[in-house]
């Protein structure tokens, strides 16, 4: 009986509608019990955003995917004044903010779309969204049990986006005081955000200015200019290193017109006056070296290495033992140079460069521009290039991928 | 005994042994993301810590963040395969010596407790690497060099002297060059230079936002003066090399990512696990060339703790 009763109530209902239906049973004219069914659609929400006439053959067809839209992505030129802009109409548009909290999520995914993902500005405006003095707990109860605990889940999310862009090497966006003001009127002392904020501002200068070879933030997004931050790094090895740019116009023959950006210090230079005629210098590369988020290749020209010098003396030798207080003192008379930081186990190191073309014609210029730089040896020793095919551009996968494993070969 | 510049190794990368005892993850391991390492040696005859480090999120709902690599050795142990401690109680600086490419990656030393809240502990330290063909944080030299940094004359040498002038500190940069000192960051590798004789030429002075101030003196190389002496004078003279050891004072505890808000100096006889990681949000190929890890005795190093240890609130810190 009740099968059947079930069968006629969802024949009755219309799909796409939730409906109450309470249905009296009675036994031998008396109320019994009482059957409160809650009908809903066996269907449930179609995924479409197509109206309903079409259903049919949205069953059959593919499956989309939802499409969410919202005003951040239909704003024609994306910058800072639009998302502020954006964020002053929520404002105004309603006394009581309603969806204040969706707003902001949905404004914290499109920041990086509007580059206002590194302004402190963004983020504060975002923040003074939510009203103030309404989230303070007035007891004991309230404070305990994290009061209006969705609006500080979200303003933690907000602040946790402050801190990763810019986390480890990104120097991110430091809040500042007024920001504190701001998270104590809304939340109150008791409140996580401010915990967090406090967090922040404890933990976030001190990691700040660590790097002992400082890089503006954001680098130079010109090639030439990193080149010569790179080179300076590299070569901050050797306090007398001169880091030179040369233009390979002015060789006669060279083939190309580019920049050359080449470090080289007085011992380097010794070293290689002092090279042996007839033994190879090796050109090698491109190496990466990386800059914050940017990367520059560079090129060494490197000697084979010198041996370190060892001394003939075996402690282990027992065949003519000395006793100390009857023989005589030994004049140890062993003196070689120390080695400079140049001259390593694996080579010797001779000059280090960043072209703009990274060719083989733009490192056959710097040689050339090298020679004539005091280095007149270049025009006697061999020279070798020794380079690999050139390290390509850093190239993101698809984002468009729906499965988990990964095709691509890395980059080499 | 423990002398002041003697670095034991505990690492010394390049045979199968060793590379045998550390292990690779990263984040596809886990299906979290993409990226991929491995430990290699390199032709050098060293370990070679490579990858490349993929940001992309996977799509499965519940990742917000990917991109992370990490080598770390397994934890040590007794006989019959009992869980062990390295312990480095005696020793104050960790020292690496590595070739990077220019990225930072994260030291973290695991400190295993006992109970399942510690499991996750970790003391952790950034590694900045300076890229380049140039190995750094080499080996300590103690005796004095008489490496005679050759010039040319009238060549100009600048020197950087940095002072701070945060909130509560009266730093004044000095009237003088400094005759010597550390001319790099103290905290990795450094020249101590003792300039005799230099002729001090210009100075520029920038403070930055922070409160850090940089000077920058020139200082130029007197004339030859030729007289008697086995060192020529106004040659700066290289009196050592400072290991670009990292004191163990400077490690901060974190628990799976999280910096705690209750900080301690890192127990080092319960040290269980050495780590490199990688994570530093950039896409791309990344190379570090490790010769050797080992710990150091620095009897001059007398800090305890990098980061203040004053009392917090009660229920906000730690909550």
């Amino acid at each position: 009986m009740e099968l059947a009763l079930q069968q006629a109530l969802i024949n009755h209902v219309s799909s796409n509608s939730a409906q109450f239906i309470m249905i009296l049973v009675f036994v031998n004219g008396l109320p019994c019990h009482s059957l409160i069914y809650i009908v809903v659609s066996h269907n449930f929400i179609k995924p479409s955003c197509r109206p309903s006439s079409s259903h049919s053959e949205n069953d059959k067809k593919t499956e989309q995917a939802v499409v969410i839209r919202d005003i951040f992505q239909d704003a024609e030129d994306k910058d800072k004044n639009t998302y502020l802009a954006m964020i002053q109409i929520f404002v105004q548009r309603d006394v009581h903010r309603r969806g204040h909290v969706e707003f902001i999520y949905s404004a914290m995914k499109h920041m990086e779309e509007f580059h206002v993902h590194k302004d402190l500005e963004a983020y504060k405006s975002l923040i003074d969204i939510l009203p103030k003095g309404k989230f303070i707990p007035t007891n004991i109860f309230q404070a305990e049990f994290m009061h209006y605990p969705k609006q500080q889940q979200c303003i933690i999310d907000v602040l946790e986006m402050m801190e990763d862009n810019g986390k480890l090497y990104f120097n991110g966006v430091m809040p500042d005081r007024e920001m504190e003001t701001m998270l104590l009127n809304i939340f109150g002392n008791k409140g996580h955000p401010l915990r967090k904020y406090w967090r922040m501002m404890y933990w976030m200068p001190k990691f700040k200015n660590l790097s002992p070879w400082p890089l503006p933030n954001p680098v130079p997004n010109d090639s030439l200019e990193l080149a010569k931050l790179g080179i300076q790094r590299i070569t901050s090895v050797d306090l007398q290193t001169t880091v030179v740019t040369y233009q390979t116009a002015d060789l006669e023959d060279s083939l190309e017109d580019t920049w050359i950006v080449s470090g080289q210090s007085p011992k380097q230079k010794e070293l290689l006056g002092s090279h042996q005629r007839n033994m190879p210098v090796y050109i090698e590369g491109p190496f990466r070296l990386w800059l914050r988020n940017l990367s520059i290749n560079y090129f060494i020209m490197r000697a084979d290495p010198k041996p370190r010098p060892r001394s003939a003396y075996d402690p282990d030798d027992v065949t003519s033992l000395k006793i100390p207080f009857f023989s005589e003192p030994k004049e140890r008379k062993e003196v070689a140079a120390v080695r400079s930081v140049h001259e390593q186990d694996e080579g010797t190191i001779l000059a280090v460069c960043a072209t703009g073309t990274s060719s083989r014609d733009s490192l056959l210029s710097w040689v050339r521009l090298q020679e004539g730089d005091g280095n007149p040896a270049l025009s006697e020793v061999p020279v070798l290039f020794k380079l690999r095919s050139p390290a390509g551009d850093v190239v993101p996968e698809n984002s468009d991928k729906t499965d988990s494993t990964s095709d691509d070969k890395p980059n080499s | 005994v423990f002398f002041t510049g003697e670095v034991d190794v505990v690492w010394k990368f390049g045979s199968p042994e060793v590379h045998s005892k550390w292990v690779t993850t990263s984040d596809s391991d886990h299906n979290e993301g993409f990226s991929k390492c491995e430990l290699s040696v390199s032709p050098t005859g060293n370990a070679l810590f490579s990858g490349s480090l993929n940001t992309q999120v996977p799509r499965d709902g519940r990742i917000k963040k990917a991109g992370y690599c990490n080598m770390r050795s397994m934890r040590a142990r007794k006989s019959f395969k009992r869980d062990s401690f390295l312990d480095w109680s005696v020793y104050t600086h960790l020292v690496l010596r590595v070739r990077g490419d220019g990225r930072s990656y994260m030291i973290n030393l695991a400190t295993c407790g006992a109970f399942d809240i510690l499991w996750n502990d970790m003391f952790n330290y950034i590694l900045f690497t300076r890229g380049g063909p140039y190995w750094q944080v080499a080996k300590v030299i103690t005796t004095l060099n008489s490496e005679v940094l050759r010039a040319g004359k009238g060549d100009e040498v600048s020197m950087e002297q940095r002072w701070n002038k945060r909130v509560g500190e009266t730093g004044d940069p000095q009237e003088n060059p400094p005759t010597s000192g550390i001319v790099w960051h103290n905290s990795h590798v450094g020249n101590v230079v003792v300039m005799i004789g230099w002729i001090p030429g210009g100075k520029d002075t920038k403070v930055d936002e922070d409160g850090v101030g940089r000077t920058l003196w020139w200082l130029r190389r007197p004339k030859a003066s030729g007289a008697g002496g086995c060192r020529r004078g106004g040659d700066p003279l290289v009196a050592g090399t400072i290991s670009g050891a990292i004191p163990f004072s400077k490690f901060f505890l974190a628990s799976k990512g999280r910096i705690q808000d209750k900080q301690s100096p890192i127990p080092l006889s319960k040290v269980t696990n050495v780590g490199i990681s990688v994570g530093d949000k950039v896409n791309g190929p990344f190379n570090l060339e490790i010769d050797y890890i080992g710990v150091e005795f620095d009897p001059s190093h007398t800090e305890e703790f990098a980061y203040e240890m004053y009392r917090t609130p009660r229920y906000i810190a730690g909550t």
